[in-house]
């Protein structure tokens, strides 16, 4: 088992679990009848999509198998990614943007985002120092205030601190 | 026609509109030169500001930054053979192999010389095109436009690289996503998992800044992270060794050099400015078209691949010369042809513009006055591109470990502010997390965002001339324009497969 | 070395970006503490927001404290409403909306509020909704319109934007007091309904008078008929339904609220400022050049009044509906 099989495999599972689990809604969910054509038409357009080219990949690993020549499935100008470093970007970047959205509708704007640019170059920045954190995050905390509380404002709920 | 032709050029030359130009070319150039980052991203980014400016002067800024950001791509293309843009893709095989032979002076000249060309010579066919097509959009009604939409999602599909069956899939993806919020007919609420919030369907902002900047963003994090743990030696550095000894006084584009690019460059326009009007062909399609046509039509095709001017030429002119032509859909029938004229037709709207049959009766003169805007930010490009490029190399290197935190930031913040939204910024995270995991997967992107924009349509106009039509699907094939469209389908899908088929 | 160009690149991005907006945006005044903020449930530029512009330059003064716009158009307007709703109940955050999100939408969907729970607080204007036809086509006045639809039932396809939206609701009302039937064609809104009219793709549309002033003046297309008690100004030589003997008429009031959890006091104090800010001349000067028609504005009490008969006929009509 390659890299690029276990792609392709999980690739076709993604799209056909989306479409066989949406006609599933299509049956059981409550759509608003509509005159001349039900109005999960084009929902179900695409869940027949979907299912067609899970359909056509499982196809292209089968026959890539028997003609034993898996290495070529990979599609041209294909990156290998590096998963540790991904998920590690992804828990402090995607989840650190929740907790930071959320503090900034709670505690303030500027506040949060000085220490959410300072976690992110601390963590990121490869040769991140203690000068530079002094200056780079609450420079960031200067331009975003500047931008979008003084020159566009922003709506924001009346925030617990600056 | 004078007249109007004096008030738009009054509008256009305004020395306000002439800075933004300026300004948005520099800009343009500084972030397409930064590998990941693009001028659809900076664009995407100052869209809540364009309704606090003049719209000739939002257009001026808007312009100067796509175009520069056209350009800018090619510049970490050839200097570290990192494409600043997709678009820029096609540009690194030959221009990193020409800086490696010494000649980046060279390589960086051409391709902002084919860049320029390409470009002007798509805003030409914009200009004396989008006129007469916008007295033709009034014959589309329902019918024609599902025709229209059912042509570009198949096309866009059809065209994604070896994947055309992911091409499919994430196009798929996208129209779903488009379905979430009220049914355009019934006005019901489906397809919401129950949360209130997205009863209004998913916003454009979001789903795009998410899908592209946000996932790309993200994978830029995992790259530095990982530098940051292994201690890897500053790129720099290395970089800096590499052109010790360089003379630039000897790495000089000469006339006879520049003449024998100008067949591909010639080449990349046509090309460009054809995929370009397609709905959703883009750029990097673009520029890998002109190099394989250039190729086989160039005198010294055992070159290619080795440094070629003419490589960098016809690649760097493709990606440009879709610049102009990729708004003929969005002027004529409202329709984005890729995600830059999806950026341009909110910016549009936010001014209080509609895109579509009637954009250009309805502000001739602001859309004769961004006619200039177009060409005159080539100028601009070229004077700039020519004064800054020794500099602007070393710009692209600027500490990615303090960049990428703060566009983040910024992509977050200004979503929100965009409409004052808190479900766009979950829809953005979301979104995000998707263009991750189909990155993972080795999905192709574009294909799902032109889902996504063509989705709502298509189904309106779908159903629409099934009430229309009274039920029957008929209807559908009872218009010559519909009929046109489908058997053009069928004939460019065959034409691709062909030339798919003799490459290999 | 890594200072600097950490330095450089913020300092350049700050540098652009900052040059870009601050010109055009310095006109912000900052007049003091706890702006007014009026919500509106629509996208940036439409006509709601220029009137509500006009509110937010002129009544400034009078209510002594900055007015701001703030367009909310998420979640099909709601996500406007429920940020109303869910502000702190001292009248610094208040709505203006025409009927579809307060009422018909309150009543059709599942909410946190119901209709009572929208303090009506000045009447702005109503909104005339107006069929129109091509030139060219067969139908040019109410008469043909029923008598042709009479003969031929469910040919005529009507244009309208949202299901159950102002510019729908009085076809409904017109075909149950006539009987007439046409086939319905839900559309974006009030820009493609005009270009399907003008292709000849569709046969009737509905509108609101100023967006179609322009084509009726270069005859493009005829304005048959107003769903109002009085001709629309705009559109004077117009008959109403009313005139031609059909006794349908649905104006849509455009209403600013407050949520009604907002002492009473605040609301009046509010709704006198306003009206003082609508009834300068300026005001008045503003709303001409973008018609939006604020000549005859309401306080309170008629905007109460004409809230609740709004909301009793809008229940009518979905319960009309539903029966069918």
């Amino acid at each position: 088992m390659n890299h690029t099989l276990i792609k392709e495999l999980l690739a076709a599972a993604l799209i056909l679990s989306l479409g066989i689990g949406g006609l599933i809604h299509i049956q059981l969910g409550a759509w608003r009848p509509a005159p001349l054509v039900p109005s999960y038409i084009m929902p179900q357009t695409a869940y027949y999509f979907l299912i067609a080219s899970g359909v056509w990949i499982l196809g292209a690993i089968g026959i890539f198998a028997v003609r034993k020549r898996l290495a070529s499935l990979a599609p041209p100008n294909a990156e290998q990614h590096d998963l540790v470093a991904v998920a590690v970007s992804v828990m402090v970047m995607i989840i650190g943007a929740v907790f930071y959205f959320l503090s900034v509708l709670n505690i303030g704007l500027v506040v949060s985002t000085v220490a959410f640019n300072a976690i992110l170059v601390a963590v990121l920045a490869p040769n991140a120092s203690l000068k530079t954190l002094a200056i780079v995050p609450p420079l960031v905390g200067i331009v975003v205030w500047l931008l979008f509380v003084k020159l566009i404002g922003m709506t924001l709920p009346t925030p617990l601190l600056f | 026609m004078l007249d109007l032709i004096i008030q738009a050029s009054q509008l256009a030359f305004h020395p306000y509109v002439l800075m933004y130009v300026f300004l948005g070319v520099l800009l343009g150039i500084t972030l397409g030169a930064i590998p990941g980052l693009s001028g659809d991203m900076a664009i995407a980014l100052l869209l809540p500001f364009v309704f606090f400016l003049e719209p000739a002067m939002a257009m001026g800024l808007l312009v100067g930054i796509y175009k520069g950001g056209l350009f800018g791509g090619s510049i970490s293309a050839i200097s570290f053979g990192v494409p600043g843009t997709p678009g820029a893709a096609a540009t690194s095989i030959d221009g990193y192999q020409a800086k490696l032979k010494g000649k980046p002076s060279k390589a960086l000249h051409t391709a902002l010389y084919s860049s320029v060309i390409g470009d002007t010579t798509s805003d030409l066919v914009l200009i004396f095109i989008a006129v007469p097509l916008a007295a033709i959009a009034l014959t589309f009604g329902p019918i024609e436009f599902f025709a229209l939409y059912a042509f570009s999602l198949i096309l866009i599909a059809a065209l994604s690289q070896g994947m055309v069956a992911k091409g499919l899939a994430v196009a798929a993806i996208g129209i779903l996503l488009a379905m979430i919020g009220r049914d355009p007919i019934t006005g019901a609420v489906r397809m919401t998992f129950g949360i209130p919030g997205l009863a209004g369907g998913l916003s454009l902002i979001p789903v795009l800044i998410g899908i592209f900047a946000i996932s790309e963003v993200v994978f830029q994090g995992a790259k530095l992270w990982r530098r940051k743990v292994d201690k890897l030696m500053d790129d720099v550095a290395e970089q800096a060794s590499l052109l010790q000894g360089y003379d630039i006084s000897k790495d000089k584009l000469t006339w006879t050099e520049f003449k024998s690019t100008l067949k591909a460059t010639y080449i990349g326009a046509a090309v460009g400015t054809f995929i370009g009007a397609l709905p959703g062909a883009g750029q990097s399609l673009a520029a890998f078209m002109s190099y394989g046509l250039a190729q086989r039509f160039s005198k010294r095709p055992e070159d290619f691949g080795k440094g070629s001017l003419e490589g960098i030429a016809s690649a760097e002119s493709g990606n440009s010369a879709t610049a102009g032509s990729t708004f003929i859909p969005l002027f004529a029938f409202g329709i984005p042809g890729s995600a830059t004229a999806a950026l341009f037709g909110a910016a549009f709207i936010l001014m209080g513009m509609t895109p579509g049959p009637s954009l250009l009766s309805d502000n001739t003169e602001i859309i004769y006055a961004l006619f200039f805007t177009l060409i005159f930010a080539n100028l601009v490009n070229l004077v700039l591109g020519k004064l800054l490029l020794p500099y602007y190399s070393r710009i692209a290197m600027i500490q990615p470990g303090y960049l990428i935190p703060a566009v983040f930031i910024l992509a977050i913040v200004g979503t929100y502010a965009a409409n004052n939204s808190t479900m766009d910024v979950w829809v953005l995270l979301f979104a995000g997390l998707l263009g991750i995991t189909l990155k993972l997967l080795s999905f192709p992107l574009a294909p799902l965002v032109l889902g996504f924009i063509i989705g709502p349509g298509a189904e309106r106009a779908l159903r629409q001339s099934m009430i229309m039509g009274g039920g029957d699907w008929w209807v559908l094939v009872k218009s010559p324009i519909a009929i046109g469209f489908y058997v053009a389908a069928f004939i460019l899908i065959l034409l691709f497969t062909l030339a798919l088929r003799a490459k290999k | 070395m890594q200072i600097k160009r950490a330095k450089i690149a913020t300092a350049v991005s700050t540098a652009l970006l900052t040059c870009t907006t601050a010109l055009a945006v310095a006109d912000t005044p900052s007049l003091g503490s706890d702006p007014i903020r009026i919500v509106m449930p629509y996208g940036a530029g439409g006509s709601t927001d220029i009137t509500a512009r006009i509110i937010a330059a002129n009544a400034a003064e009078h209510c002594g404290t900055r007015i701001d716009v703030v367009s909310m158009p998420g979640a099909g307007g709601m996500e406007g409403l429920q940020f109303v709703a869910d502000a702190e109940p001292n009248g610094h955050t208040i709505l203006m909306a025409d009927y579809s999100a307060t009422i018909t939408q309150t009543l059709t969907e599942e909410t946190d509020w119901d209709v009572e729970d929208w303090s009506p607080i000045v009447h702005l204007t109503d909104w005339k909704p107006t069929v129109y036809v091509k030139s060219d086509h067969e139908i040019q006045s109410i008469e043909e319109w029923i008598e042709l639809a009479e003969e031929q039932p469910n040919t005529f396809v009507f244009g309208h934007a949202d299901p159950l939206s102002l510019v729908h609701l009085p076809l409904v009302m017109l075909e149950m007091e006539t009987g007439i039937q046409n086939v319905h064609l839900p559309t974006t809104g009030g820009g493609e309904t005009r270009t399907m009219i003008l292709g000849g793709h569709i046969d009737l549309g509905m509108t609101l008078p100023p967006s179609i002033v322009s084509n009726v003046e270069s005859g493009e297309v005829t304005a048959i008929g107003v769903f109002a008690d009085e001709r629309s100004d705009v559109l004077p030589d117009v008959p109403t339904f009313r005139e031609a003997g059909y006794d349908v008429s649905f104006e849509a009031p455009l209403l600013v609220y407050t949520y009604s959890s907002v002492p009473e006091s605040i609301q009046q104090e509010l709704s006198d400022c306003i009206m003082q800010g609508l009834e300068s001349d300026t005001a008045q000067t503003m709303s001409s050049q973008a018609s939006a028609g604020l000549d005859n504005v309401q306080g309170l009490e008629s905007a109460q009044a004409i809230y609740q008969d709004t909301t009793a006929r809008v229940r009518e009509v979905l319960a009309a509906i539903n029966e069918d």
